[in-house]
């Protein structure tokens, strides 16, 4: 049995499947309501107008993520075959051989990790909370001055400090408190 | 839909006319059609069981209006979707707004192309392996098309034109190669314990089946492994604790939020499918598939074996389902800096560890 | 059946038409999406050739990891798509590269006929599933192995470095 014929079987299913998903789309079209208005094709934007086009910049730590994952992924895949002869190494008392093998390669790319790690290029927030850190980029956004809702902005009521706080808390404070015991 | 699925069908058994040496092309359809069988079963199910336990965990009553105890909802909810009004927002590229959430499904739907739902079926001298496509790169498969699957979510979010959309869909697209990672190294892991003493092998019905001759599933051979990976794939479907892609009260609907439909639609079965497939790769790797103890122990079985055995595989995914279910309606979201700082100095380095404790176990020779 | 020869002609159709899609798209992101169906088929020409291994590798590194990067890169700059500029230099001298390149490719297939026999799919190169590249990389190539994870870990830390290089410039 050749190998074409296992990916047969995969293709007659990726058939199966195109036409599973893509036929509800295309035949109920012709009982679909269809009954445009303006403001049915308006982005939604919880019933404001959207401000400007949505394909603006976003941040570099997309980038960053995305580097080092592929990084890790070609190591990943060298491991794939190393992972399926290692039995057959072992078999032949080579087995720390292969491990040593396998365990230097993921070793020195784990120092690529510790090394983002300990700069802090996997640290979400960091880039832009430090204090020498900066990441206003009026320089390269113009249009739009920031778009990072991504960005979780620590919320102060999360950590409260009962031991800091005056004796009698003043009512916007007591307000925090019962705000912050109800998370 | 009918006609257009058989049209489909009736061409792909053109295309699979006989082969020489390897199976006619009927029993290729008929597992074919009984793993989108089972998937297309499972998914209302999972929709309805997720409506019903979420308001058990909540002491609500949940849909009970349609059918016998809301048995017909996902029915009443597929009516529903499948005659709404398509919207599409302005300046959206319409093919790729149109893909964007086909590519999702298909690529979750034909994960279960490689997942073996039981043994090797002995029936009329003829031995019938009980998975679709034994191919060699067997799991690898699960891996390639979930990478591809990125790219529904990533496109779906960027051809919306809708910053809710793009937000929801990069996030989604950084978070699931984030995790993407941990789950390719988890799973080699399990590559280098299991296998016959000759070679590893990436399909996973070998993989069963050693664990099914040995006596001991994976799990507890590599307990650190299972749960990355059983993490990394709450990841990979953005479930709960990881659902930042669609978090409602940030993002509305994230990357779907401009779908309405049957696209919509499409996405929501794309992420059941892909739960299905997920847990039932688990299953495979770590849960010894259709083996259980005294119940299903041969690999070469007669019909009543593979019932038996399909019947344990289920059951084992349906549980697994279940455990889905109930981490959603138990823990809360995370942030989204803790979920990709989780993923980079957690579950990476850790799946690393589990790497070399799989080496370490293997060249032991321990069970 | 599907012969190998019909799956060959399938997946050279798209990995073609992805190919000239690619250069022919005004947007970057669309761009770079035929470059994934480009991709997708050459995964399936490797298929074809009982590369399975090299096949998901393509999936998953190039289509899954690589092109994540350029979309995400294309993102991140904003880039649209460019006016048309007629014929500048840059578009002459790479037109010349492209048929330099070809004349490259063809001159020997057309001087050679045992060349093109041997890009015939009836008869693949080498036995290249994963047993196969495991046994020689691991053992022959060991050291040449190693030596790729420390150019991985230049390349990672040099690209990290690079792309953090402007925040600091800049201040609040």
């Amino acid at each position: 049995m050749s190998l074409i014929d296992h990916y047969q079987a995969v293709l007659i299913f990726l058939l199966v499947g195109v036409a599973m998903v893509v036929s509800p789309l295309v035949m109920l079209r012709l009982v679909r309501p269809n009954k445009p208005i303006a403001a049915k094709s308006i982005a939604y934007e919880c019933g404001m107008d959207p401000v400007g086009d949505a394909q603006v910049c976003f941040d570099l730590r997309f980038y960053t993520d995305a580097l080092i994952f592929v990084v890790f992924e070609v190591e990943a895949v060298f491991m794939f075959p190393w992972a399926k002869v290692y039995r057959a190494f072992a078999a032949e008392g080579m087995s720390g051989f292969a491990l040593a093998e396998g365990a230097i390669f993921v070793g020195i790319l784990a120092l690529g990790l510790v090394y983002v790690w300990a700069k802090g290029d996997i640290d979400w927030v960091k880039s832009l909370s430090s204090p020498r850190g900066v990441v206003r980029r009026e320089g390269v956004v113009p249009a739009v001055p920031e778009l990072e809702p991504a960005l979780p902005e620590p919320e102060p009521e999360l950590e409260p400090e009962p031991a800091a706080r005056p004796a009698a808390p003043t009512a916007d404070e007591r307000h925090h408190a019962a705000h912050a015991s109800h998370h | 839909m009918t006609a257009l699925l058989a049209a489909g069908i009736a061409v792909t058994t053109a295309l699979a006319a006989p082969p020489a040496a390897a199976e006619p092309a009927w029993l290729m359809l008929i597992k074919v059609l009984v793993a989108f069988g089972i998937t297309m079963t499972i998914v209302p199910l999972l929709v309805l069981a997720e409506r019903r336990v979420s308001a058990w965990m909540q002491y609500r009553v949940g849909p009970n209006r349609v059918g016998i105890g809301g048995s017909l909802q996902p029915m009443a909810d597929l009516v529903k979707m499948l005659f709404k009004e398509e919207l599409r927002p302005d300046g959206v590229p319409p093919f790729l707004f149109g893909a964007a959430p086909a590519i999702a499904a298909i690529c979750s739907l034909s994960m279960m192309a490689v997942v073996p739902f039981g043994g090797t079926l002995e029936l009329d001298g003829r031995s019938i392996p009980l998975v679709v496509a034994d191919a060699d790169i067997g799991v690898l498969a699960v891996l390639a098309l979930s990478s591809i699957g990125v790219y529904g979510i990533t496109l779906g979010g960027w051809a919306s034109n809708s910053k809710y959309s793009l937000l929801g869909g990069l996030r989604s697209s950084a978070q699931m190669i984030s995790y993407e990672l941990s789950l390719g190294i988890a799973l080699l892991g399990v590559l280098v314990v299991s296998g016959s003493f000759e070679s590893g092998s990436f399909r996973l019905s070998e993989i069963i089946r050693f664990q099914a001759e040995s006596g001991a599933w994976n799990v507890l051979r590599l307990p650190l492994g299972f749960a990355l990976f059983t993490i990394a794939v709450f990841a990979e479907t953005n479930r709960l604790p990881f659902d930042l892609p669609e978090a409602e009260p940030e993002l509305v609907g994230g990357y779907h939020t401009e779908y309405s439909s049957m696209r919509f639609g499409l996405f929501f079965l794309g992420e059941y499918a892909a739960m299905v497939a997920g847990s039932s790769v688990i299953v495979c790797l770590f849960l010894g598939g259709w083996h259980c103890p005294w119940l299903a122990t041969e690999a070469v079985v007669g019909p009543g074996g593979a019932l038996v055995q399909v019947a344990v595989f289920l059951a084992k995914v349906l549980a697994f389902l279940f455990f889905f279910i109930h981490v959603r309606w138990t823990l809360p979201r995370l942030r989204y800096d803790q979920l990709m700082k989780f993923g980079w100095t957690w579950l990476l380095p850790l799946s690393l560890l589990n790497l070399l404790w799989a080496g370490a176990h293997a060249a032991l020779g321990w069970f | 059946m599907l012969s190998e020869r019909t799956a060959f002609l399938i997946f050279s159709v798209i990995a073609l038409i992805g190919a000239v899609n690619v250069i022919t798209r005004r947007h970057p992101v669309h761009a770079a999406l035929w470059l994934v169906g480009t991709f997708l088929g050459v995964a399936g020409l490797f298929l074809t050739l009982g590369a399975g291994l090299l096949g998901a590798i393509q999936v998953m590194v190039y289509a899954g990891a690589i092109m994540v990067l350029f979309l995400f890169v294309i993102l991140l700059l904003n880039l649209d798509a460019p006016p048309d500029e007629g014929l500048s230099f840059a578009r002459g001298a790479s037109l010349l590269a492209a048929v330099a390149t070809l004349a490259l490719i063809a001159l020997p297939l057309a001087r050679a006929p045992e060349l093109r026999a041997a890009a015939t799919p009836e008869s693949p190169v080498a036995d290249a599933s994963a047993g196969q590249v495991a046994n020689v990389l691991f053992t022959r190539y060991a050291l040449p192995f190693e030596v790729v994870s420390l150019l991985l870990l230049i390349a990672m830390v040099g690209a990290i470095h690079l792309a953090r290089r402007p925040r600091r410039d800049e201040t609040v």
